[in-house]
């Protein structure tokens, strides 16, 4: 019995300890620069981020500043936070990690519309937060919302479980980057049209929408919670702040229109009350013409093209 | 195994070691292969109007592994459990799919419920020692009774008849008691026969899981004439693929099939008798290997064994 122990121990000990080194040697590969869209990641967690003009949001943000064109206009440097799927709630990790380790921005572009300041606690596109688990951000949200985080912190490897290929595609993208997605300065490019099939889906979904009869008003309080702390730690740090409520197609204005509306009216409210200049895009000449668009609620390339333009022109104005 | 209960039992090393090595091989079957399996498996058979017949063949073949692996892995925990603590319990399956007719493929596979279908069924029935009518009359009796043993629904009665046809040929051959030794013995490389008839065995039983699959026989046979519709035949795509990449379990399988072959002879995998400095290497990378695939499959979802509801 005692021999059987032994060995189980010896084993479990010799196993435990590879499987250490092997998860130490991905979380430092996953997390270098230059692996596919961790790139921001790093800079973050790095400090290496040093941006005059700062954005954040959602996917909407992500697709439609063109750091590079509001950099040209403005003359200021532009960095785009824009995190795909992320509302409010989940962008804290974005927000504390970028604010705590890295150098003040002058300018703070907050993209806002009603459905990034809905409640979630879902962690859209995971894979990319797990070189960083031991971050005190991520713990912070991880510990209260993620069921799996004390096995994923302590059981090497289990959080890379069902990421197989991922965690393969990135180690080649340290060797070829002709895999990743086109990006500039956090500015994801989508060249691309909004193509037939996927508008008749959308008119689908409008009319399904159009036939409900009860609108239920969602819960915006973990959003709102966390666009406070981010105006809190902008007024202490003297970072001028910006609401942008950025074109979306014109037909899906009516989707949820009743949610729009009451999210308008909190978003020119702490406009007034903090003095926040909230720039609403929201029925511009942009969102009447869908060769801006690649789907209803994000620009394509030629549409943040033109809106980056006029973002730049406005915060040149208002210097 | 009732009497090992009454004799005293002690602490037996090798037994235990024995125990643990099946319990590793037993949830790697579980979680790597049969719960992976299930994920694309469910949602073809859900959704076979959808999908090309190059995608339901898949299907038909994903679910033989998953259904081998998820019964086969309970066992090997079960029996490796029962190691540790000094008990035996009888083998239930020996690489069933490197079998090269369907009789040999009835004595490799589900063994404890064979064998006592054998010995309170078919012998008392007369078995083979009566009549050449009366034996076909037990053959099918035997098969459509493991059928109907899974549930009261014409799919596993289809499934079992269908198996009484696939053996009553062999039978009547006399080659039924042709393979009675391990594949491929002393050998690592089949012959092009061997391979032939183990493939053979392998497409027909395939074949018959779809009806034990499906949920009704016209789902079955509408499943079936959807593996000969030629549009798009090679566009093997599933809802779940674009969820989840496919390539990592084709990885999986394939260590499988290589770890079942390899050990096809031994009564417990991963015995080694010629231990050398090389294979004890080879050992520990494959225990390696069967950890992290393990950790890398484990689901957010646990999953309960098919053969639970039996």
């Amino acid at each position: 019995m005692r021999k059987f122990a032994l060995k189980l121990t010896k084993t479990f000990l010799i196993i435990y300890v590879v499987l250490l080194g092997l998860h130490f040697i991905l979380d430092y590969y996953l997390s270098k620069e230059n692996s596919c869209n961790n790139n921001t990641w790093h800079k973050i967690f790095k400090g290496k981020l040093d941006t005059d003009i700062a954005i954040i949001g959602t996917s909407r943000a992500e697709t439609h500043y063109n750091t590079e064109i509001i950099n040209k206009i403005t003359g200021l440097k532009t960095y785009n936070l824009g995190l795909s799927g992320t509302p409010y709630s989940v962008l804290k990790i974005r927000w504390e990690s970028y604010f705590n380790r890295n150098k003040k921005p002058k300018i703070l572009i907050i993209d806002i519309d009603a459905s990034s300041l809905e409640n979630s606690k879902t962690l859209f596109g995971k894979f990319q937060y797990l070189p960083f688990i031991y971050s005190k951000e991520y713990q912070a949200f991880a510990k209260e919302n993620d069921a799996d985080f004390y096995y994923e912190k302590y059981i090497p490897l289990y959080k890379y479980r069902g990421y197989e290929m991922s965690v393969f595609k990135q180690i080649i993208s340290l060797k070829s980057r002709s895999i990743c997605s086109n990006s500039i300065n956090g500015y994801v490019v989508n060249d691309i049209d909004w193509i037939d099939k996927d508008y008749l889906n959308f008119k689908k979904i409008l009319q399904k929408d159009k036939a409900k009869t009860e609108y239920d008003l969602k819960d915006y309080n973990q959003g709102l919670s966390v666009l406070k702390e981010i105006i809190e730690d902008c007024k202490k740090n003297n970072i001028k702040m910006y609401f942008v409520w950025s074109p979306s197609y014109y037909e899906s204005h009516t989707y949820q229109a009743y949610n729009k509306k009451y999210i308008d009216s909190v978003l020119k409210n702490i406009s007034n009350n903090e003095h926040i200049e909230y720039l609403n895009f929201s029925n511009d000449s942009l969102c009447y013409n869908r060769k801006f668009f690649y789907n209803s609620s994000h620009m394509n390339k030629r549409g943040s093209t033109i809106f980056s333009e006029k973002i730049g022109s406005l915060i040149n104005e208002k210097k | 195994m009732l009497p090992q209960f009454y004799t005293k039992r002690y602490f037996d090393y090798s037994k235990a070691i024995d125990g643990i090595r099946l319990i590793l091989w037993g949830l790697f079957k579980k979680v790597v292969i049969a719960d992976t399996c299930s994920i694309f498996v469910d949602d073809i058979f859900q959704n076979y109007i959808n999908y090309s017949g190059g995608t339901l063949i898949v299907g038909a073949i994903l679910f033989s592994f998953q259904i081998y692996c998820d019964f086969s892995g309970y066992s090997d925990i079960a029996i490796g459990t029962a190691k540790l603590f000094g008990i035996n319990l009888m083998t239930n399956f020996r690489t069933p799919y490197f079998s090269r007719n369907i009789a040999e493929f009835w004595r490799r596979w589900h063994i404890s419920l064979s064998t006592w279908f054998r010995d309170y069924l078919y012998i008392p029935l007369g078995g083979s020692k009566s009549s050449k009518i009366l034996t076909v009359r037990n053959i099918f009796i035997i098969f459509i009774v493991s059928g109907f043993w899974h549930g009261a629904n014409w799919t596993y009665i289809i499934w079992g008849t269908l198996n009484a046809f696939y053996f009553l040929p062999i039978f009547l051959m006399k080659k039924n008691r042709k393979h009675l030794n391990t594949t491929t013995k002393n050998k690592f490389i089949p012959s092009f026969k061997e391979l032939n008839s183990m493939f053979f065995t392998f497409i027909i039983t395939a074949f018959a899981w779809i009806f034990f699959r499906s949920k009704t026989v016209t789902g079955a046979f509408e499943y079936i004439k959807g593996i000969f519709n030629q549009n798009n035949f090679f566009k093997i795509q599933t809802a779940k693929t674009y969820e989840l990449d496919i390539r990592p379990l084709i990885i999986y399988l394939t260590f499988f099939i290589i770890i079942d072959w390899y050990y096809r002879n031994e009564e417990i995998v991963f015995t080694n008798h010629n231990l050398t400095k090389s294979t004890i290497i080879f050992k520990y990378i494959i225990y390696l290997f069967t950890i992290i695939s393990i950790i890398f499959s484990i689901k957010n979802q646990a999953s309960n064994f098919i053969y639970f509801q039996f």
